[in-house]
C-alpha cells in the first residue's frame, strides 16, 4: 500500500476516534478537521478560521451530526482553527476554538491559478427584476476548478451577505448551483478570503449569485478579488470528444460516483438528504447495494470509503445456512421480504472489491458477531444458492408460497414493486454473472478445482435462462415466472438490459431487444412504444406494460397505499417501477449496446444522456399527481446513479478485475482516439490507464500503462502487462 | 414554556425586527417541480408571469364530493422562522377556505389558524377575484393545534400565545420547519363540486425577530 493511501487512512481512523472539533494534519498537507454544534434543529454550516486570513466555508446539514472539512495547510507555521456555525435563519453560534490542535509541518501544495476574465457584480436580468446580482468569471478552457476563492472589500458589510455559486461550461449557460456552495447569512468576513472548494468540477465559467434582500442594497455589494484554482487531470479524459461530453463523464461522477460537491443533510455522503437538497450520495449500506458499491469505489485511490464499504461487506450478517441479510440486524429489507439476489450480489461484492485492490486481510476480515470471515459468507452465500435454491441445476428458484411470484407473494429483490419471486430473470441474470465473480475470486486464492466447477455451470444457467424467461409472443425476456408456470412480461427494461450486458442473450434476441427498446418496433399491449420508451431521456421507463393489466396485478400495494388506477398515485408514469424511471438501469443499457452492436451505439445513447445531464445536471424529483416524488430515481437514496460514468471505466476503458489480474478491453467509439482513466488503485499500486489508437503494443511509463485500442489485455497484480488470453 | 419566558418573549416580539429568512419568487433558475408538490384536488399546477413580470404559482382545482381538500406542499431545507406570509387569490365562485400545517424536521406537525380566524372570529372565505390577499401565520400565536410523533400535546389559547399545558420540551426559538401544507378547502355541497377553479400563490415570505 502506497504512503499516501496510508497517510490518508490515518485521517479516516482520526476522524472515526475523534470528537467533535478536532484537527488532524495528512501527509499532503491537508487538514481534516470537524465540528458539530449540536443543538440547532434548522440546517447549519460552519466556517473555519484557519488562524491566518482564510476562511472555509462547508455546506448545510443537521447541527447534530459531526461535520467534517478538508482544509489545505497555507503556512506550516500557522496551527490555531475555530469555527462558526451559520443557520439557515440567521442564527449564529459563538466562535469557537477547535479542540485538538497540533503544530503543522507541511504546506499543502496547491493547483495551479486559473486564468480569468472577470466581470463587475452586475444586476441580472431574471425575475424578479434586480433580485439577484451575478459576478461572472470565465476561463480560457473548459477544465477542473479546485477551489473558488473570494477577496472581500475593504470596509464592512460590503462582501455578498446571501451568495451562491454556479457553473456552467459556456459563460451563456446553462448555470447550474454547486448544492454545497450556497450560503445565507455569511458573517462579515473581515480581511479574510473565502476559501470554496470545487473539487474537481470541470467547468468553463463559473458564477457567484447573490439574492438581495434588501440590505445591503444593490449595486453596493462588491468582491474585491476572485481567484480559481484547478487546472488538475480528472479521473476520465479523452481526445477527440467535445467539451460536453467529457464534462458529462466527469461531472457526472462528481455527481453521483463520489458525490463530492452535494449536500450531504448527515455530513456523510452514505446517508441520504431530503428535498429539496437531495443529490447524489456513494453508497448505501444495505446488502443490496454493496455490490454496486464495490464496483464505484474498489478502484479509487482514497481510502475513506473503501474502508466505510469494506466494513460494511464485513458486518453484513451471513446465517450458518447461507442466508445473506438485508443489513445488519434484518433478513428482510426493511423488514418486508427477503431479497434473495442477495445471495448473489453478497460474493459479488466480496470477490469485486479483493480482485481490484488484492488485499488478503479483507478476506480475513470475521464478522464481529459471528467470527465467520468474509470470504467464508460469500463461499457460504454461494452455497446457498447453488443448494437451497437450485443453482446447480442451471435455475434458480425459490421455495415457498411467500416468495411464489403470485399476486399474493412478495417481491424478493430492489423492484420489490413487483413480485418477481419462484424462478426470477432478475436473479438468474446476478447468479449468472456472480458465478463469473466468485470463480475468478476462486482461481486468484489458488482453487481451481471449485474456479472450473463455477465456470462450468454457467453455459447451463444461460440455456436455462433462455428457455425459461424468453417471451416469443413480445421478442423480450420476462421479469420472471411464478409457481404455476405462468410468466410475467410487464416489459422489464432493467431486466432485459442486465441479461445483454451479462452476456446471457445469444445475438438475434440481443437484437430484438434493443430493436424493442428504440421503438422499432411495436410490442402488442404496451402502453408506452416508440419515443415514448424513452421520453424521459436519461434512460428508458422501467416497464412498457402498465402493472393494472395483472388479473389480478402481480404488485405489492402495501396494502393499499399503492393505486394503480388512472391518475392514481400507482398509475403508469405516476410510479417509479410502473412505467417511471430509475438512471441506474442506463449503466447496463449502455453495456448491452456496447455488447450486442458495439461502441457506436452505447455512445449515441449515451450522449443523450450528456445532454439530459448538462439541462439540470439531472436533479430531478418531481412528484406525482398525489404529491408524492416517486416518478424517477436518479437523487436521494440512488448511489446506483453512479454506475452510469463507471461505463467509462469498464466499458469504455474496458477494465474488469478477474482471477489473473485487470482485464482491460478497451472499446473506443469512432469519434475517440484516446480514453485514459486516471488513479486507478489496483493490486496496492496507483495507476494512470490509457488506450490509445495510436498504439500497437503496450507501453509502461512509471505508473501509466498504455494500450491499443484493440485486443484485450491484462494488468497482473505485479504490473506486467501481457496480451490477455 | 412557562410564564415568565413567556412575558419575556412578548416583550421581546415589542421591540424585534422582522427579517425575511425564505422568499419565494420562482426566480427562472430554480426548477420549482424540485420543492413544490400538490395533491388531492389539486390536479396541475404551474408557474407563471403576472403583468408586472411578477411570477406567481397557479394551482388548479377541481373538487369532487369525496374530494374536497387541496394540498399544496413547499419542501423547505429545515428553517427556523417566526412568520409566514403569503399572497393568494383564486378565481373561484363559490367560498373556498385556506389553512396551513407545517411539519419540523423530525415529523411533528404545527396547525396554523385559517385564513380569517382570529380569537374572536371564525374562518372566512377567500376574497375572489383579481386581488391578492396576504394570509400571515405567527409562531406561537396562530398556532391552534401541535403533534408530536402523531400525538396531540398542548393547545394554545388562540389569540393569546399561551400554552395551556406543559411545552417545557418544545422550544418554539429553535425549529426546524420542513414541510408546508396550505390546504384548500371547499364545504361539503359547495357549487364548485366537479367545476375547476384556480388557486394562486405568490411572494411566500418566512421571517425571523432579531
Amino acid at each position: 500500500m502506497c504512503k499516501d493511501v496510508l497517510a490518508s487512512l490515518c485521517i479516516v481512523l482520526a476522524s472515526i476516534l475523534a470528537g467533535p472539533a478536532l484537527v488532524a494534519e495528512d501527509a499532503s498537507g491537508m487538514v481534516a478537521v470537524q465540528a458539530s454544534e449540536g443543538q440547532r434543529q434548522e440546517l447549519v454550516y460552519y466556517i473555519w478560521d484557519d488562524g491566518n486570513g482564510h476562511w472555509f466555508p462547508t455546506a448545510v446539514g443537521f447541527a447534530e451530526a459531526v461535520a467534517a472539512h478538508h482544509i489545505p495547510v497555507l503556512d506550516s507555521e500557522q496551527a490555531s482553527f475555530r469555527w462558526v456555525a451559520v443557520g439557515l435563519s440567521g442564527w449564529q453560534s459563538d466562535w469557537k476554538p477547535a479542540d485538538a490542535i497540533r503544530p503543522l509541518g507541511k504546506e499543502h501544495t496547491l493547483p495551479p491559478q486559473i486564468k480569468i476574465s472577470q466581470s463587475a457584480f452586475v444586476s441580472e436580468p431574471m425575475h424578479p427584476p434586480g433580485a439577484h446580482l451575478a459576478l461572472t468569471l470565465q476561463f480560457d478552457a473548459v477544465q477542473p476548478v479546485d477551489w473558488l476563492i473570494l477577496k472581500p472589500p475593504a470596509g464592512p458589510g460590503r462582501f455578498p451577505r446571501h451568495f451562491l455559486v454556479e457553473s456552467a461550461l459556456l459563460p451563456d449557460g446553462p448555470w447550474l448551483p454547486v448544492p454545497s456552495a450556497n450560503f445565507v447569512f455569511f458573517p462579515d468576513p473581515g480581511t479574510n478570503e473565502i476559501w470554496i472548494p470545487l473539487r474537481g468540477l470541470i467547468a468553463g465559467a463559473l458564477r457567484i449569485l447573490a439574492p438581495q434582500s434588501g440590505e445591503p442594497s444593490p449595486g453596493e455589494v462588491q468582491v474585491a478579488e476572485a481567484r480559481v484554482l484547478g487546472g488538475q487531470t480528472p479521473p476520465f479524459q479523452a481526445e477527440g470528444g467535445t467539451h460536453e461530453e467529457l464534462a458529462a463523464w466527469n461531472n457526472l461522477w462528481l455527481t453521483f460516483g463520489v458525490a463530492a460537491n452535494e449536500v450531504h443533510q448527515r455530513f456523510d455522503p452514505f446517508w441520504e438528504t431530503d428535498r429539496p437538497l437531495d443529490g447524489g450520495m456513494v453508497c448505501i449500506g444495505s446488502c443490496e447495494w454493496l455490490y454496486w458499491g464495490a464496483q464505484k469505489l474498489s478502484w479509487l485511490q482514497d481510502p475513506a470509503h473503501v474502508v466505510r464499504l469494506e466494513r460494511f461487506i464485513q458486518n453484513n450478517p451471513v446465517g450458518d445456512d447461507g442466508l445473506v441479510w438485508a443489513a445488519p440486524g434484518s433478513e428482510k429489507h426493511l423488514g418486508h421480504s427477503i431479497h434473495y439476489v442477495n445471495q448473489s450480489l453478497y460474493p459479488m461484492a466480496v470477490a469485486y472489491n479483493y480482485l481490484m485492490r488484492r488485499n488478503p486481510g479483507f478476506l480475513k476480515r470475521k464478522d464481529p458477531k459471528s467470527g465467520v470471515s468474509i470470504l467464508e459468507k460469500a463461499r457460504r452465500a454461494m452455497r446457498f444458492q447453488l443448494d437451497a435454491l437450485g443453482g446447480k441445476s442451471g435455475m434458480l428458484t425459490v421455495p415457498g408460497a411467500e416468495y411464489d411470484g403470485t399476486a399474493t407473494s412478495k417481491g424478493d429483490n430492489y423492484w420489490d414493486f413487483w413480485h418477481f419471486g419462484y424462478q426470477s430473470a432478475y436473479n438468474n441474470a446476478f447468479f449468472y454473472e456472480a458465478l463469473r465473480r466468485m470463480a475468478d475470486l476462486e482461481e486468484a486464492l489458488g482453487n481451481m478445482a471449485r474456479a472450473e466447477e463455477l465456470r462450468a455451470l454457467r453455459p447451463r444457467v444461460k440455456e436455462a435462462f433462455n428457455k425459461t424467461f424468453w417471451n416469443d409472443d413480445t421478442g423480450r425476456y420476462a421479469g420472471w415466472v411464478d409457481v404455476n408456470g405462468t410468466m410475467h412480461d410487464y416489459g422489464f427494461t432493467f431486466v432485459n438490459a442486465m441479461a445483454l450486458a451479462f452476456d446471457l442473450a445469444p445475438r438475434d434476441r440481443a437484437e430484438s431487444v434493443l430493436q424493442w427498446l428504440d421503438g422499432e418496433r411495436t410490442v402488442e399491449g404496451d402502453d408506452s412504444t416508440g419515443a415514448d420508451i424513452y421520453a424521459f431521456g436519461f434512460a428508458p421507463r422501467a416497464t412498457t406494460r402498465d402493472a393494472r393489466w395483472g388479473d389480478p396485478p402481480v404488485v405489492n400495494t402495501w396494502g393499499g397505499a399503492f393505486d394503480l388506477s388512472p391518475g392514481a398515485n400507482a398509475a403508469f408514469g405516476q410510479q417509479i417501477q410502473n412505467g417511471g424511471s430509475i438512471f441506474y438501469v442506463s449503466y447496463y443499457d449502455l453495456h448491452a449496446r456496447q455488447r450486442t452492436r458495439g461502441p457506436e451505439d452505447a455512445a449515441k445513447r449515451f450522449g443523450m444522456i450528456a445532454t439530459e445531464f448538462l439541462k439540470d445536471h439531472l436533479r430531478r424529483d418531481p412528484s406525482n399527481d398525489e404529491g408524492v416524488s416517486d416518478i424517477f430515481g436518479i437523487l436521494r437514496e440512488f448511489p446506483e446513479s453512479g454506475l452510469v460514468p463507471l461505463f467509462f471505466f469498464d466499458g469504455i476503458l474496458g477494465a474488469d478485475p478477474v482471477a489473473r489480474g485487470l482485464r482491460i478491453t478497451p472499446a473506443l467509439p469512432s469519434h475517440l482516439t484516446m480514453a485514459r482513466v486516471n488513479k486507478v488503485f489496483f493490486a496496492g499500486k496507483v495507476w494512470n490507464l490509457v488506450t490509445d489508437r495510436d498504439l500497437d503494443s503496450p507501453a509502461i511509463d512509471g505508473q501509466t500503462v498504455a494500450l491499443p485500442s484493440t485486443g484485450s489485455w491484462l494488468l497482473a497484480p505485479n504490473g506486467k502487462v501481457t496480451p490477455y488470453e | 414554556m412557562n410564564k415568565l419566558a413567556c412575558i419575556a418573549w412578548s416583550c421581546a416580539l415589542v421591540f424585534a425586527r422582522a427579517e425575511t429568512v425564505y422568499f419565494e419568487t420562482f426566480p427562472e433558475h430554480r426548477d420549482p417541480s424540485r420543492y413544490t408538490r400538490i395533491a388531492q384536488m389539486a390536479e396541475k399546477w404551474e408557474v407563471q408571469k403576472d403583468a408586472d413580470g411578477a411570477r406567481f404559482l397557479r394551482v388548479t382545482m377541481q373538487p369532487e364530493t369525496s374530494r374536497r381538500k387541496g394540498l399544496v406542499v413547499w419542501d423547505l431545507a429545515p428553517i427556523h422562522f417566526d412568520s409566514l406570509q403569503v399572497e393568494v387569490r383564486t378565481d373561484a365562485a363559490s367560498p373556498v377556505f385556506l389553512s396551513l400545517a407545517v411539519n419540523d424536521r423530525f415529523g411533528n406537525a404545527y396547525l396554523f389558524a385559517p385564513y380569517g380566524k382570529s380569537a374572536t372570529a371564525q374562518r372566512k372565505p377567500l376574497p375572489t377575484g383579481e386581488t391578492w390577499t396576504r394570509y400571515i401565520a405567527k409562531i406561537p400565536t396562530d398556532i391552534t393545534r401541535m403533534y408530536r410523533q402523531g400525538k396531540e400535546i398542548a393547545p394554545f389559547l388562540h389569540g393569546r400565545g399561551e400554552a395551556v399545558s406543559d411545552w417545557e420540551n418544545v422550544d418554539l426559538t429553535n425549529l426546524g420547519m420542513k414541510i408546508l401544507h396550505f390546504e384548500v378547502l371547499v364545504p361539503p355541497n359547495s357549487p364548485l363540486i366537479g367545476k375547476e377553479f384556480t388557486f394562486d400563490f405568490r411572494y411566500l415570505r418566512l421571517e425571523v425577530n432579531r
